[in-house]
């Protein structure tokens, strides 16, 4: 069973209370800002209120929860039960429209219904489905629910290829590289006799300017330089030309890091349907699959992103062999996925595999070995093995230290787990000083509105109740 | 059966027994919780009504107030009062994206025609006397708005006409609401059928003031939960022919509807315009209306037994309900959920506290920035306005509209004291 804090335990009875008893047509709304939060609330619904209870996801071929309601209905005739709704503002506009449409059928529904809504989701709720949010039987607030998130692999470029082309492998070399092309791209700039070649040369550096700041994770600065060379790649081609797709998977992918996520969904829709009736770019496929199911599994909705977790594996698979390190990024990211849905045993074994490849082909000093060490010992976080965490949460922190520098925005992540983990063992002494560390990192790399800085901060806020308590 | 109404003895029954959602509805619920609110109302609408009943003169009133006011107690109470003197027909509207002053009429006759074929009704009525109106009506739905014979077994063993037209108005009704093709197809034949419609509505509303001597009274009593914009089409465009209608009617519309200058016009189209104002705990300066404290206290205390609240928890709870039914109602229930949890043995001030906070959080996730500075004037200068913002906040009551003469506004005492901590730093 998950422990809540005081804080989060009380919330959590009043809403179980809420929905046991609740009558016909009585709705609430759960704020959440994590899915692996919401997910523990869930699984705690489950197991302590003596009612089913059923999820619903929105999806796009089912868009309206009213019809799920429906089939439920007829398959529980006798008897009540709760139903969670995830996602269902993720329709946009409409879907919250319906919300008020439908609200009579709504109110007609036998069942408990949990609205699980992001703080933003929220307000739209009350704004735009004006009459359904005044029928609610109160909010109840998870947002400040203390969980971690396992770590996915990103890839750019077409994958981990262009890190082993540019020769990075630590934090020294990413900054002498990238005053080298600092200084060449001024130097390009300041050619006066513009020969044809220029332009797409200085796209090519600034491209690369904006991976090295992305290995950084400087990505603010990152995305100026992918959004200059994306603009140059367009008007030397056209917009499907590789180089011009290439850079737009990867402003995406800075925008996904920066917690931009519409444009991120525009940008990686608009790729996919052109790459979908090509056959000659399959890798360039999966890897904006893969980015595509990053995105949704950061939004929990899990039954959008395990098939394109899935379709990319098995892309890379086929073309580049089982032992690539870009399979190992497939392998991690699936695992990372069952994973966020509590699926442990299924993600284990996926997670060792790609540990594994990752040693072989990459070597232990690579910031993705440290990443499969890092959400090894999150997995066993999890499920409470907390002694083989910690070993492993401290290895991967050294790595990353080493490669990417004291300052990265994953050095912070390693912190902030590692500070977790002594808050869950009672060590909060230990904790203090590394969530110190990692919120001046956050703060300083991804900006103080950035959804890590605030769930760093309360967690920080977490310990420091739990320390006034003690004394 | 339910239970008969006792007053809540443990806070679990306090929980049940206030619920932000429902309101008073049965005649033994408004008989034991309704609470006279001295807003005089049900007066102004039984007078104008009276022109009706002496003048044989209908009358269309139009009925708004905020949300969570008590509307519909309100409306409810007045409807059990006036179940001798008129024949009720309540009118409600399913909320859909596509709702018009066609469906307005439709829905109108179809309840019209139901209400007045209902069994009671017809064993208390002349039979014969209707009977070629009730065959004119049947012919009606069945060739012109369905359009096609109903081939149902229960239809055609039918032998009386009454039942007949019951029958065939629930079924419109049903295939209306559920089936998108039939809806856009009766949609279509009845706009043309319009006049046709109302005139049968007004024969048949005639002929029931005659034989019962009741005149008819419609109820839209949802007509405020429709689409604002479809409301607007409604209301500005189609009043016009809504009061073609020679049966007295009463509309409860949304409030934000008042607020437009073609509200003019349809206002000058009605008989009467009445809304429901909150109930001030302060005046426009500040001081306190102690009358009003005690008329919600007094809500309070037909419902649960008073040894389950503190007393500065109730006085928090009134304080913080801004006069507001649904909000002291909802502050109760969540209060009392707290206080089951903590397993207290009565409602305390700390947990009204905590039941304010969690309405708090509702009004930050929804209000925007830009809404502080304006609240915090509003603060100051009590002035309504009929611009887009200060109505978007009246709407989302965070604003709260009180009258005593004149018409003013004040800030929902949950979210003030964010207000204040927010207003100053934006510019």
């Amino acid at each position: 069973m998950t422990v809540f804090s005081e804080q989060i335990e009380n919330e959590f009875k009043e809403m179980a209370f809420a929905l046991e008893f609740a009558e016909r047509g009585c709705w609430i709304f759960a704020v959440y800002n994590q899915a692996s939060a919401r997910e523990q609330v869930i699984k705690r619904l489950q197991s302590d209120i003596k009612l089913p209870v059923f999820t619903w996801q929105y999806s796009e071929d089912k868009p309206y929860p009213i019809d799920y309601l429906r089939d439920l209905t007829e398959e529980q005739k006798q008897q009540r039960a709760v139903v969670s709704f995830i996602n269902t503002v993720d329709g946009g506009e409409n879907t919250i429209k319906s919300l008020d449409f439908n609200r009579e059928k709504f109110s007609h529904y036998p069942h408990g219904l949990v609205f699980w809504v992001t703080e933003h989701e929220r307000g739209e709720i009350a704004r735009k489905a004006g009459h359904f949010w005044a029928q609610r039987r109160g909010t109840f607030d998870f947002s400040k629910l203390l969980v971690t998130q396992p770590e996915q692999n990103n890839s750019y470029g077409i994958g981990e290829w262009l890190n082993n082309l540019l020769n990075i492998d630590n934090y020294q070399e990413a900054l002498r590289q990238l005053d080298l092309y600092r200084q060449l791209l001024s130097d390009y700039a300041s050619v006066e006799l513009a020969l044809p070649n220029t332009q797409r040369v200085i796209a090519e550096i600034a491209d690369k300017i904006s991976y090295l700041l992305y290995y950084l994770g400087r990505y603010s600065e990152a995305i100026d330089f992918c959004q200059k060379a994306l603009n140059l790649y367009r008007t030397l081609s056209d917009e499907n030309d590789y180089s011009t797709i290439a850079a737009s998977n990867n402003l995406a992918l800075l925008f996904l890091r920066s917690g931009r996520l519409t444009e991120t969904k525009a940008l990686l829709q608009k790729t996919w349907s052109f790459l979908e009736q090509r056959s000659d770019y399959t890798l360039t496929l999966a890897t904006v699959l893969n980015n595509l199911a990053w995105l949704y599994h950061s939004q929990g909705n899990y039954a959008a992103a395990e098939p394109l977790y899935q379709k990319s594996l098995a892309i890379r698979e086929k073309v580049l062999g089982k032992n690539h390190p870009d399979v190992a990024n497939s392998l991690n990211n699936l695992a990372s996925l069952y994973s966020s849905q509590g699926k442990y045993a299924a993600a284990e074994p996926l997670y060792q595999k790609s540990l594994a490849i990752r040693e072989k082909a990459l070597g232990k000093d690579h910031s993705s070995f440290a990443t499969s060490l890092n959400n090894l010992a999150l997995l066993y976080t999890s499920q409470g093995k907390y002694a083989q965490a910690v070993p492993l949460y401290q290895k991967s922190l050294a790595i990353r230290e080493k490669v990417l520098g004291k300052n990265h925005p994953d050095v912070a992540n390693s912190l902030n787990n590692l500070a977790v983990l002594y808050y869950e063992l009672g060590k909060y002494a230990a904790a203090e000083p590394l969530y110190h560390r990692s919120l001046a990192i956050w703060g300083k790399t991804l900006g103080e509105d950035h959804p890590h800085t605030k769930q760093g901060k309360v967690n920080y806020e977490l310990l420091l109740a739990k320390k006034t308590a003690q004394t | 059966m339910t239970k008969p109404i006792k007053k809540a003895s443990t806070l679990k029954e306090v929980y049940f027994s206030f619920d932000p959602v429902r309101y008073l509805s049965t005649k033994e619920e408004l008989e034991k919780l309704y609470v006279d609110r001295n807003s005089h109302i049900r007066e102004q609408v039984m007078l104008s009504l009276d022109s009706d009943l002496e003048l044989q003169r209908p009358v269309h009133l139009l009925f708004t107030g905020h949300r969570g006011s008590g509307k519909s107690t309100e409306i409810n109470k007045l409807c059990s009062e006036l179940d001798d003197k008129f024949f009720i027909v309540k009118v409600s509207f399913s909320n859909r994206p596509d709702v018009d002053y066609v469906d307005v009429l439709l829905k109108a006759a179809m309840a019209l025609f139901k209400t007045a074929t209902d069994v009671d009704v017809i064993k208390k009525a002349p039979a014969q006397i209707f009977e070629a109106l009730w065959d004119d009506v049947s012919k009606f739905i069945e060739t012109k708005l369905f359009g096609y014979t109903i081939s149902s077994e229960e239809y055609s063993i039918m032998t009386s006409v009454s039942a007949k037209v019951n029958f065939l108005a629930t079924e419109f009704e049903a295939k209306f609401e559920t089936e998108p093709q039939s809806r856009r197809d009766f949609k279509a034949k009845s706009e043309k059928l319009l006049a046709e419609i109302i005139d049968k509505i007004n024969l048949l509303s005639e002929r029931i003031r005659t034989n019962y001597r009741h005149p008819v009274l419609f109820i839209f009593e949802d007509a405020d939960k429709i689409d604002l914009k479809n409301a607007k089409e409604i209301f500005y465009q189609h009043s016009n022919t809504l009061v073609n209608i020679r049966a007295s009617a009463i509309y409860v519309i949304d409030i934000s509807l008042r607020y437009n200058p073609d509200f003019n016009a349809t206002k000058a189209s009605f008989s009467e315009f009445l809304c429901l104002p909150n109930i001030k705990l302060l005046t426009k300066d500040n001081q306190a209306v102690n009358a009003n404290r005690a008329l919600l206290e007094k809500i309070i205390e037909c419902r649960a037994k008073s040894h389950l609240f503190a007393d500065d928890a109730k006085q928090l709870l009134i304080t913080a309900s801004g006069g507001l039914i649904r909000s002291l109602i909802s502050l109760i229930q969540s209060a009392a959920s707290r206080a089951i949890i903590e397993k207290s043995e009565l409602i305390n001030k700390a947990q009204v506290e905590h039941a304010m906070n969690r309405q708090k959080g509702d009004f930050i996730a929804m209000l925007e920035s830009k809404d502080y500075p304006l609240l915090f004037n509003r603060h100051e200068d009590k002035q309504l306005t009929s611009d887009n913002d200060t109505q978007t906040l009246l709407q989302s009551l965070a604003l709260l509209e009180y009258e005593n003469g004149e018409l003013w506004c004040d800030v929902h005492p949950i979210i003030w004291p964010e207000v204040q901590k927010r207003a100053p730093q934006v510019p």
